[in-house]
């Protein structure tokens, strides 16, 4: 393509980003991955793993449902972006506390659900359902110092081949959240290996060393290429040539898809200190074949 | 890819080129409306409306009107005084401020007052109320004077660079032009801004003040605003749409606090109906984001945003004094600059920042 030649050195920037996105993720596509109560259904009857939703809030109606609800369960905008309007609760004397240790009473629940419904954390573009899912904790593997929340695996796929990966370490200054923009730690992961490239924080705008954060220097990913064949399973499935599949491994040491990103973020690059456009023609990554059977 | 490029060139020559039509048609520019030596003109005064005669004089500066005729309809005299050069050597004469209908154009005007009883006509107008206009000096009383009406005098009212049938025509040229800026300052610069074109509305609305005045009741209201909806609203808890109907009516309070400041700020339809629409909807924003991230981001969108306003009411100054060819040639390079920006697909200006990692100079694994 003509901009990969003019720029080859150069990173991907936001208007080549949508001139591919507008090029090859079509839709209908997009639309499918955003709706995140449909995405799962179509993961789940795929035998993919990813956390399992216990209630759907569609209405009002619904409302009663919350009688229902787990002792312990995830609030979750269906059509959501940048982790906007998630929150963690766990039941406690008659009313419900996040991991902050704040106290909602079954009204600020419902309140949250009602603004979720109302489509406050989509855009007020359309109504939005409220999900109601499963708490995953984070492995064992995965818990460094000072990491607060879930650690998820971004694995940027063009073409349906991985060609970009991070680990995302939510902090106390993102407040719990994995999102980079919000402050969160990205560690760059080398697509080959699962070894550690660099550690970038976008709000810092600072290297780190993974030692202060206690992170072995032989640290390798776990799962790494079962994860990758993961990311190239529901790229496929969801129909997207440009997306980041976005995976947490949970307590019992199983990747699991949280969503897939049609429009994916460009920070990647600067955590792995590379350039997007240079991965797309070599797609340095392939699967191996005993892998794929 | 050649037949998209076939049809971009299509769509800009087709906008080019139907936009040199219906101007030239439309806006009957650059001819300006012809008048005679003496026209009928409607003054619109404190008593009602007077039809009068009056006399075009390039060669004088200021309009002028009979003192008795002025008073009888109960114009009062500004404490201001004139010197006006005459036949007879220099005289002071008392000003006042007058507005009348001249064709379909309404023209503020400082008159001067003088005893024109044995003149022919009660009234001259000067050359400074005669813009956009050409004098024929062998004919008399072409036009008559039209009801002043019509959404934009609402908007613009008075003597505002926009007023007439030529305003009307220039700024509807100049919109899109406006436009086609923000989209280059996003695409080639990466400059986000709240609303991709609420700057084009704050830039018109601030052409029709004085700049700094307009810059300062708006920072005003948005940070009142702001900290209303933050820090008040809030607590109320109420679906963010009550919120920002609450909002529009702490702004209105706002700006009749202000208009009742000893400053001398007045405010005409069109200050308040433009800062209502674009504060509210700019606190909205701003108040989004301030929840999703944090207030600190929501000082340099804030900043951008007015920056690219600021720019681009100076840009309409310039534009608004340009000829019709002048005008219609920087309308047809914006369209074409639009659509070359949206293909362009290297790095934002932004970009070459954000991706430090490119000036970097050890080797990357």
């Amino acid at each position: 393509m003509f901009i990969s030649r003019l720029f080859a050195a150069s990173p991907l920037g936001m208007n080549a980003r949508n001139c591919l996105i507008r090029r090859l993720n079509s839709p209908a596509a997009l639309r499918l991955a955003k709706d995140k109560v449909s995405f799962k259904e179509v993961l789940q009857k795929n035998g993919i793993a990813t956390p399992q939703s216990y209630h759907v809030i569609h209405d009002y109606t619904d409302m009663r449902l919350i009688g229902m609800f787990p002792d312990e369960f995830v609030v979750k905008p269906a059509r959501g972006y940048g982790g906007n309007g998630i929150i963690l609760l766990h039941k406690a004397n008659g009313g419900y506390v996040n991991p902050s240790g704040d106290r909602y009473t079954t009204i600020d629940v419902k309140w949250h659900i009602r603004k979720i419904l109302d489509g406050e954390f989509s855009g007020y573009i359309e109504r939005d359902q409220a999900i109601i899912e499963e708490r995953i904790y984070p492995s064992a593997k995965l818990q460094f110092k000072d990491a607060i929340g879930l650690l998820d695996i971004r694995v940027f796929c063009y073409r349906f081949q991985p060609i970009m990966g991070m680990l995302r370490y939510p902090t106390l200054a993102s407040k719990g959240r994995a999102n980079l923009s919000r402050g969160a730690l990205g560690i760059g992961l080398d697509l080959a290996t699962g070894t550690i490239t660099y550690i970038h924080s976008k709000k810092y705008h600072k290297e780190y060393s993974p030692e202060e954060f206690g992170i072995p220097s032989t640290f390798v990913m776990p799962l790494w290429d079962e994860m990758k064949q993961l990311a190239i399973r529901c790229a496929e499935l969801a129909d997207l040539l440009l997306c980041g599949v976005d995976i947490v491994l949970s307590d019992k040491d199983i990747p699991m898809v949280l969503e897939v990103n049609g429009r994916p973020g460009l920070e990647i690059q600067n955590i792995n200190e590379s350039s997007l456009i240079a991965r797309f023609k070599t797609q340095a990554y392939k699967p191996r074949l005993a892998a794929v059977g | 890819m050649t037949k998209r490029l076939w049809l971009s060139l299509a769509v800009v020559g087709a906008i080019i080129v139907l936009g040199w039509v219906f101007l030239r048609i439309g806006a009957n520019w650059p001819a300006g409306t012809l008048i005679g030596s003496q026209e009928l003109v409607r003054l619109i005064t404190p008593k009602g409306e007077v039809e009068v005669v009056a006399k075009i004089d390039t060669g004088s500066a200021y309009s002028s009107i009979d003192e008795s005729l002025a008073r009888s309809v109960g114009l009062q005299p500004d404490a201001k005084k004139v010197t006006i050069i005459t036949g007879e050597g220099r005289q002071e004469r008392f000003t006042t401020k007058l507005t009348f209908m001249l064709d379909s154009r309404r023209i503020n005007a400082e008159a001067t007052l003088a005893d024109r009883s044995n003149l022919s006509t009660p009234m001259l107008i000067g050359r400074d109320d005669l813009g956009g206009f050409l004098v024929d000096p062998e004919r008399e009383f072409i036009t008559e004077p039209k009801r002043d009406s019509g959404l934009f005098n609402l908007f613009f009212p008075g003597d505002g660079m926009f007023s007439g049938d030529q305003g009307v025509g220039k700024l509807m040229i100049i919109i899109p032009i406006m436009g086609s800026v923000i989209v280059l300052v996003r695409l080639l610069a990466g400059i986000r801004t709240y609303g991709i074109f609420a700057p084009v509305v704050i830039a018109l609305s601030l052409l029709d003040l004085n700049i700094g005045q307009g810059l300062l009741i708006y920072g005003l209201l948005i940070v009142v605003g702001m900290a209303v909806k933050l820090f008040v609203l809030k607590r109320l808890e109420l679906p963010n749409i009550a919120e920002l109907s609450l909002i529009m009516f702490v702004l209105v309070l706002l700006l009749l606090g202000i208009s009742l400041l000893p400053i001398g700020f007045s405010f005409s339809f069109a200050d308040v109906f433009f800062r209502l629409v674009i504060t509210s909807f700019i606190i909205e924003q701003a108040s989004r984001t301030a929840e999703e991230y944090e207030v600190a981001q929501v000082i340099p969108l804030l900043v951008a945003t007015f920056g690219v306003a600021v720019l681009l009411a100076f840009y309409g100054v310039f534009l608004s004094q340009q000829s019709f060819m002048v005008l219609w040639a920087v309308f047809a390079a914006s369209v074409l600059a639009t659509v070359l920006a949206g293909n362009y697909l290297g790095l934002r200006l932004n970009e070459l920042i954000r991706f430090k990692f490119l000036r970097r100079t050890h080797v990357h694994k």
